[in-house]
């Protein structure tokens, strides 16, 4: 384990959490997915649609869902990487679309990706210590020896080796790239990270690892986490609040103990359920839901769920349900389960 | 007591390497498997779950062979088979439902058509009647409006319709023994939960057995009635779902489960295996856990520890854990 | 394949002919007046300009080409400037000759080039794969000029069996054909291995296997469709290349085809028999590559038929 002096250097930031530090309103993301020819007009569809979030300060927000209900765009719109389509999203009160060029540099820094293809986002001809060094290069923070030093503290702080930084990311396991991939993001010391699916392509030990090691360094550098992921029980490890997406919009969103144990959207209910639970003891009755989800290219109208929905009626199929809020917890849905 | 379907006795699987060396990705597996019956076959990335299953029905890769030991399907050695008698044993007694049924698929046929060939192989039928099977499975393994989806190309098919046709494809050679390898793995959660759940039905329905090769153990507690626990090429514990998740006796199934992220509680911190799996041609000469087993003594690193049964299970250690849980 | 689709293509092929026939028509009157070629040297200044306004080129060279294009509208292409024949006529009676000796070195490189490819796949890093390959190197390099004088020397001067012009019999045929399909089914067999090895590394050939089909049936039934989708592309890419080699192939070979009577045309610029050749050229590569998507699409169904959202809109 690294010496205290280094989590000091990486932790001198206060913390005054309940700050909010990154809000989305009504932000939505339209995609082409047929172009236009001579005969028809390109169709369009959200990925994202008027989505409204608020993220505080060093709390940690999951984002689940299944393939194609738009949580690794909607990452990306938090991160201010994709404008929005309409609506917008803000970075410390200011919208990103706003931004002078120079503080959309600043931006970049303070706000940082993890995907998960690390040996994708990873230059594979060059050694990991200078992949790890690079952001604080280009964005000239400090003197050399500032910058090789805080590389190596950052290197230490990921737990990688020291026989490994000269290595090449194809001469290191899974585990080890995503590792290098997480110092590169941190090492300019950003206050907000996103974290788009960071350990589903990892086995279970070393996802185990890398999942203690970001709860170690979020809690160390004070940092806020949007944790997108499809897997809920990796989910119900990390975060403090839980919004469940389907079908490019929000179903649910509050406290983690709140939505994974007492679910009120009919969707976040089949959605755990169908959650295997590593215990042979635990009989479940299975919600099992019916049918493949809609394509998110043309998503039904009302309630995108009601093609599912076991509690469907007619007025779901008609009108998108409004947002209301339960003991705190925003549901989206005209017949929540109410049972405290 | 009649005989088991299936057992392996000490089948080991090895492979020459371009370079030259021969290396063994499973070594000296045992297991057993009855009528009716689901084992999960588990562990890591490279441990040899997937090899072990290929070697059973013949299709390890050409530089690929087994090496020692036996694979016996209802009484008939599988290890000395030819290549031509393995393929009539693929075409009737065990069937494959691989990752990614999309990819699986051939794009250019459409599945009606992929899963009449397999009816067709399995017996002298005409095209026209295997073409009729391929419907009625389809309808059987629940999908929706078959006759028009026989037609259809696995591109214009969801994920979990083509792993349906890829299991209709599957059971049209009315098979013994089906072996799912990571067959949900590429789904979503509500998709692999009516996967399982078809799978199992088809088991009862025909007195199928099921080789299920996964990583994901969270799934194994819920559909096996067996678990194989393999690390490094070995199985290093076997034992009825139940008894290995009530009180895990080797060390690495023990931190296997307790670094499982779980639904139904939040840990305060996961228990976390330290380090990596050994490459396979640099295996230590002991206990290929040794080097990351908290437990390890001298004997660990200078014996492998044989699998031998102990109280209803079988264990490769040389310091188990207790057999109840504490 | 929709309608839209044909139609742009369709159009595409209109203007491309158009700019083929256009940069043509330039470029011959910009190099050498034609009158000056055909006539002896010693022939009075009046018999010249009598040529000149017998075939309109005394004309401001913008008139020319307006009188050109509307007479190509009525299915005019002009008349050959040495005997006066229609041009159209001249070209036509040259092509059965060409297209006999075109199609048989496409039969001649498929023949070849497929087998040659599939069993180099199937034996990849073998000597076996690497004699194939070797060879496919060679013919493609070879240029095609060189293996056609290699072949007379070899065939005609040296061993006296085959004989080196003309195109009266069978064996007139063997070499310029096989000078003209060897580079083309040497490209055939590298692409025909490359695509099958890539197809028999996919994750549904496993399946395959593990359904019990014998090799012949996972061959020809299962990867060989797969691997000849992008063959087929190559193939209608590279007829072009092979337009180009035959107007040398029947020049070495004296073949009486339209490759000849073009160099002979363009030596002595009788400008309408060079358009109407470049035009059934231009004409030839749209409609192959239009056969070839079309073939594409037969083959392919993630091209014929879309994804099932798609069609159901």
């Amino acid at each position: 384990m690294s010496t205290t002096a280094d989590l000091k250097a990486l932790s001198a930031r206060p913390d005054p959490a309940g700050e909010t530090i990154a809000e989305t309103r009504d932000v939505s993301k339209a995609f082409v997915y047929r172009k236009a020819s001579l005969t028809r007009a390109a169709e369009i569809f959200n990925a994202v649609d008027k989505v409204s979030l608020c993220l505080e300060r060093s709390e940690t927000l999951a984002i689940v869902g299944e393939s194609g209900c738009g949580k690794s765009t909607f990452g990306r719109l938090i991160a201010g990487l994709l404008p929005p389509s309409s609506g917008e999203a803000t970075f410390r009160g200011h919208s990103y679309a706003t931004l002078s060029a120079e503080d959309w540099r600043a931006s970049r820094r303070n706000v940082q990706i993890i995907f998960q293809d690390a040996a994708g986002s990873l230059d594979p001809r060059l050694p990991v210590e200078i992949q790890v060094r690079e952001p604080l290069d280009l964005h000239e923070i400090g003197s050399r020896a500032d910058r090789a030093a805080r590389t190596r503290e950052m290197l230490d702080a990921v737990q990688l080796g020291r026989h490994l930084w000269q290595a090449v990311p194809s001469e290191l396991s899974g585990g080890q790239q995503q590792r290098v991939v997480i110092a590169r993001a941190l090492i300019t010391k950003p206050e907000l990270v996103i974290c788009d699916e960071p350990v589903s392509a990892l086995d279970v030990s070393i996802q185990a690892q890398i999942l203690s090691l970001l709860a170690d360094l979020k809690s160390r550098m004070g940092l806020t986490l949007v944790f997108i992921s499809h897997d809920l029980a990796v989910v119900r490890q990390i975060a403090d609040r839980v919004a469940v997406m389907y079908l490019g919009r929000v179903c649910e969103c509050g406290p983690a103990g709140q939505v994974l144990s007492h679910p009120r959207h009919p969707y976040t209910k089949a959605l755990l359920s169908a959650v295997p639970v590593p215990d042979p003891a635990v009989k479940r009755t299975r919600l099992l839901l019916a049918g493949d989800p809609p394509s998110p290219h043309t998503p039904p109208a009302g309630c995108r769920f009601h093609t599912r929905c076991p509690v469907a009626v007619g007025i779901c199929s008609q009108h998108a349900p409004e947002r209301q809020f339960i003991n705190g917890h925003e549901v989206h849905c005209h017949f929540p389960e109410n049972a405290p | 007591m009649s005989s088991p379907l299936l057992f392996l006795d000490r089948l080991s699987v090895a492979i020459r390497a371009r370079s030259g060396e021969t290396v063994y990705p499973v070594r000296d597996a045992s297991f057993s498997l009855e009528k009716g019956e689901t084992l999960a076959l588990v562990g890591e990335s490279g441990c040899g779950k997937s090899m072990t299953c290929l070697a059973v029905s013949g299709l390890l890769p050409k530089r690929g062979r087994i090496d020692a030991g036996q694979a016996v399907l209802d009484g008939t050695d599988l290890a000395g088979l030819s290549p031509k008698a393995m393929r009539q044993v693929r075409r009737r007694d065990i069937a494959f439902v691989f990752q990614d049924a999309t990819n699986g698929l051939n794009p250019v046929k459409s599945v009606g058509w992929q899963i009449a060939e397999s009816v067709v192989l399995r017996e002298n039928v005409s095209w026209r009647a295997a073409r009729l099977r391929a419907v009625a499975l389809l309808e059987r393994v629940g999908m929706p409006d078959p006759s028009s989806r026989a037609r259809d190309f696995p591109h214009q098919l969801s994920g979990g319709m083509n792993q349906r046709a890829m299991i209709a494809l599957a059971m049209a050679g009315r098979p013994k023994l089906l072996i799912a390898d990571e067959a949900t793995t590429a789904l979503d959660v509500t998709i692999q939960a009516q996967i399982l759940a078809l799978i199992d039905d088809l088991r009862a329905d025909y007195g199928l057995a099921v080789i299920f090769v996964t990583h994901d153990l969270s799934l194994v507690a819920e559909i096996a009635d067996t678990v194989v626990v393999m690390y490094a090429g070995r199985v290093i514990e076997t034992a009825r779902v139940a008894d290995l998740y009530g009180a895990p006796r080797h060390p690495y199934s023990a931190g296997l489960l307790n670094s499982l992220p779980r639904m139904d509680m939040k840990r305060s911190d996961l228990q976390v295996i330290e380090g990596q799996v050994p490459p396979i041609n640099a295996m230590p000469s002991g206990c290929a856990f040794a080097p990351r087993c908290f437990r390890s003594t001298e004997i660990c690193r200078r014996q492998i520890p044989e699998l031998t049964s102990i109280s209803q299970r079988q264990l490769a250690c040389h310091q188990p854990g207790a057999e109840q849980a504490s | 394949m929709s309608l839209t689709y044909v139609c742009w293509k369709l159009l595409r092929a209109v203007v491309t002919i158009w700019l083929v026939v256009t940069f043509v028509f330039f470029i011959l009157r910009l190099t050498g007046d034609p009158v000056a070629q055909l006539l002896p040297d010693d022939v009075d200044q009046n018999t010249i300009d009598h040529y000149r306004r017998l075939w309109g080129l005394d004309q401001p060279i913008l008139v020319q080409y307006w009188k050109y294009i509307t007479a190509l509208f009525q299915g005019d292409f002009g008349i050959s400037f040495r005997d006066g024949q229609d041009a159209l006529d001249l070209v036509l009676s040259r092509v059965p000759k060409t297209a006999l000796l075109g199609f048989t070195a496409l039969a001649f490189a498929l023949v070849f080039g497929i087998p040659l490819g599939v069993f180099a796949a199937l034996k990849k890093n073998t000597a076996f794969d690497r004699f194939v390959m070797g060879l496919a190197v060679f013919g493609f390099s070879m240029p095609n000029f060189f293996l056609g004088i290699l072949l007379i020397l070899g065939f005609s001067l040296h061993l006296r069996i085959l004989p080196s012009s003309g195109s009266d019999s069978w064996q007139h045929m063997i070499m310029p054909v096989v000078t003209l399909g060897t580079s083309f089914g040497a490209q055939i067999a590298r692409f025909t291995r490359s695509s099958m090895i890539d197809v028999l590394n996919r994750p549904y050939m496993r399946t395959i296997d593990a359904k019990g089909a014998g090799t012949s049936r996972k061959l020809y039934l299962h990867a060989l469709p797969n691997a000849a989708i992008p063959v087929v592309t190559i193939i209608g890419l590279k007829i072009g290349e092979l337009i180009g080699s035959a107007v040398i192939t029947e020049n070495v070979f004296a073949w009486p085809g339209i490759g000849r009577l073009l160099t002979f045309s363009v030596a002595t610029r009788d400008l309408a028999v060079v358009q109407c050749i470049l035009m059934m050229i231009a004409l030839t590569m749209v409609l192959s590559n239009l056969l070839v998507d079309l073939l594409y699409g037969w083959m392919d169904p993630r091209v014929r038929v879309g994804t099932r959202e798609a069609t159901s809109r």
